[in-house]
This record gives C-alpha cells, sequence and structure tokens, in this order.
C-alpha cells in the first residue's frame, strides 16, 4: 500500500517524488590537511578551508532515503605513497544510527591529482533537519591537498521512496 | 498540470514517477587521446556514435548524470588526463560543465576505472543533452575502453517539479 491515497492528491500539482540538492565548490585554490587535522572537520568550497562547507541539509516531510555523493581531487606533495581518508558525515544520525561513510584515496607525488569519490545513503525519518557534510577524517602521516574549485568538487543528494523505507 | 491523473493510479503499484537514459559503448575497442584532442570532444562509443544522453522534461526537474570510464597509458611515466560531463543548454544555475575527474594513469599500472557525477536543475520544456567530454592531457598519451562493460553514461530525472 502506497502512503499516499493518490486519489486525494491534486492533480494540477507533481507528486512529492523526492528532492534534489547540489553544493559544488566555488573557488579555485586548495586546503592542506595532515594527521594533525582534526577528525570531522568539514570540507570547504574556497581555499584554505574558507568560504563554506560542502554541505546539505533537507527536512523530508516523509521519511525516506537520502543518496549523497560526494566527488573530488586530492594530491600530496609528498614522495611517498599516502593514504588520506575523508567521507560524508549526517547529523543527526539516521534511523538506524549511522553518520558517517568514509573514502579512502592515495597519492604520491608523482601521479598527479587523484579522483576520490564518496556515496553514503542514509535512511531519515520525517520531520527532521538533518545536514550532510563532506569532512576530513584522518591521515597516514604526510600531507594531503583538495581541490575547492567548482570544476571537480561537488556535493549532490537525493531523496528515494518518500514514505517507503 | 500534473501528466497524471492521480485518482486514476493504483494505490498498491509504484507510481510512473520517473525516467532513466543510459548510452553505453558499443565495440571493445580502444581509443588514444593526446593533448592534441580539443577540450570539450565528446567522446565515441567505438561504433560511429557519441557518448551523450538527451531530455526534455515536462516540468522542472533534477537531472542526475554519471560517467564511467576505463582508461591506461602506454607511456612510462605517470601522466594526467581529464575526463567530464558537459550539459547543453547550460541548467537554471548556469552550470554547464562540471564534474570533471582526473584520471592519473602509468604503463606498469594496469586499466583503472574512474567514476563521475552531477545533478543538474532543469527547466521544463527544454531540450537538454548531457555529453562524456574529454577536457585535457597533461601531455602523454591517454587511452579509453569503449566496452559496454566499462564506458556507460546514464541520467536520472527526478523530484519532478519540485526543483
Amino acid at each position: 500500500m502506497t502512503p499516499i491515497n493518490l486519489g486525494q492528491l491534486p492533480t494540477d500539482q507533481p507528486a512529492p517524488l523526492g528532492q534534489g540538492r547540489v553544493k559544488p565548490g566555488v573557488t579555485d585554490g586548495t586546503t592542506n590537511y595532515n594527521n594533525t587535522s582534526p577528525n570531522g572537520y568539514p570540507l570547504t568550497d574556497a581555499p584554505s578551508g574558507g568560504g563554506n562547507p560542502m554541505r546539505l541539509s533537507l527536512t523530508p516531510q516523509y521519511d525516506c532515503w537520502w543518496r549523497v555523493t560526494a566527488l573530488g581531487i586530492w594530491t600530496t606533495g609528498d614522495a611517498a605513497w599516502t593514504r588520506a581518508d575523508w567521507g560524508i558525515d549526517l547529523a543527526p544520525t539516521d534511523a538506524d544510527g549511522y553518520s558517517r561513510t568514509t573514502s579512502p584515496v592515495w597519492m604520491h607525488s608523482a601521479t598527479s591529482w587523484e579522483h576520490s569519490r564518496c556515496t553514503a545513503l542514509f535512511r531519515l525519518k520525517a520531520g527532521i533537519v538533518y545536514t550532510a557534510t563532506a569532512v576530513w577524517i584522518s591521515s597516514d602521516g604526510y600531507g594531503h591537498q583538495v581541490w575547492n574549485g567548482s570544476t571537480y568538487w561537488s556535493i549532490t543528494g537525493h531523496t528515494i521512496a518518500e514514505g517507503r523505507i | 498540470m500534473s501528466p497524471t491523473n492521480f485518482g486514476d493510479l493504483l494505490p498498491n503499484v509504484p507510481m510512473p514517477n520517473g525516467a532513466a537514459q543510459v548510452k553505453r559503448g558499443v565495440a571493445d575497442s580502444y581509443t588514444n587521446y593526446t593533448s592534441g584532442n580539443a577540450a570539450g570532444t565528446v567522446f565515441p562509443d567505438g561504433s560511429g556514435g557519441l557518448m551523450q544522453i538527451s531530455v526534455t522534461p515536462s516540468m522542472p526537474c533534477y537531472w542526475l548524470t554519471q560517467g564511467e570510464m576505463l582508461w591506461w597509458s602506454p607511456d612510462a611515466i605517470w601522466s594526467r588526463g581529464d575526463y567530464g560531463l558537459r550539459l547543453s543548454p547550460a541548467d537554471l544555475d548556469g552550470r554547464s560543465a562540471q564534474a570533471r575527474t582526473i584520471a592519473p594513469v602509468h604503463a606498469s599500472v594496469p586499466w583503472r576505472r574512474y567514476s563521475g557525477c552531477m545533478m543538474w536543475r532543469l527547466a521544463a520544456n527544454t531540450a537538454y543533452t548531457c555529453s562524456l567530454t574529454w577536457e585535457y592531457s597533461g601531455g602523454y598519451n591517454h587511452q579509453f575502453s569503449t566496452a559496454p562493460v566499462w564506458h556507460v553514461l546514464h541520467g536520472l530525472l527526478l523530484a519532478e517539479g519540485v526543483v
């Protein structure tokens, strides 16, 4: 049984089928991170950690799924294979108690920029304000740079199956 | 006006609430690009076609598009190739060339898969085309597969009418 009585919906308006969100980077340049950068610190849309967080917000009208993807490029100035973890944090936690999805990215100064992508799927409750933020998580000890410009840096999300989770 | 008379729909089945598009490579072949290929060149499908998908939404909506590619270089040096997604005409936020992805490649490293995506905000009754495009080379050779299992562009219309 669908949660919506279809006969009660107006026929001159779209059905509440879902919502999209997109937040691209803004200013070209880089931000540095290393193993002293705080876990959970928001990645931003401008160089040197400036500008605004790469963040989406949503208050679903119905219980729903929220699929969020962040896409970026990373590099290092260190001539060693190094690993950085970044990801997507949800606040507050979702209906299953999940709040983070992590994406590792390996890099080396010889390889140019490395592409990295993180996709999370959260189960949301109606009437709650949720935010999904691209965040720095950890380093294995070297220096890491993320590109902040819009061409390579974005976070997008859309709701799915509203009312049927 | 909604295209659907909701009262005519069955309450126990999903609504016809979206549309998906997919363009796959056709032939299992390899193509070589260099810095001599212009930025914005639409990738071939390996059989005379182009890696493009098109929609004309009946109402404002979001369009989530995603491109997948497999890359390698015959050159024994790390080199960078960029590919991306382009939209024509520009979306309601003025964006038309986004979601560039960098594919670093080296002869000694096996084929590497890359994936880029972008959410576009579309106006009603406009014909939009999203293309999978070559964007940049660091100066060496970059080879990509046009096999249908690796070379894919797909799109999903969602949130129609609620942008």
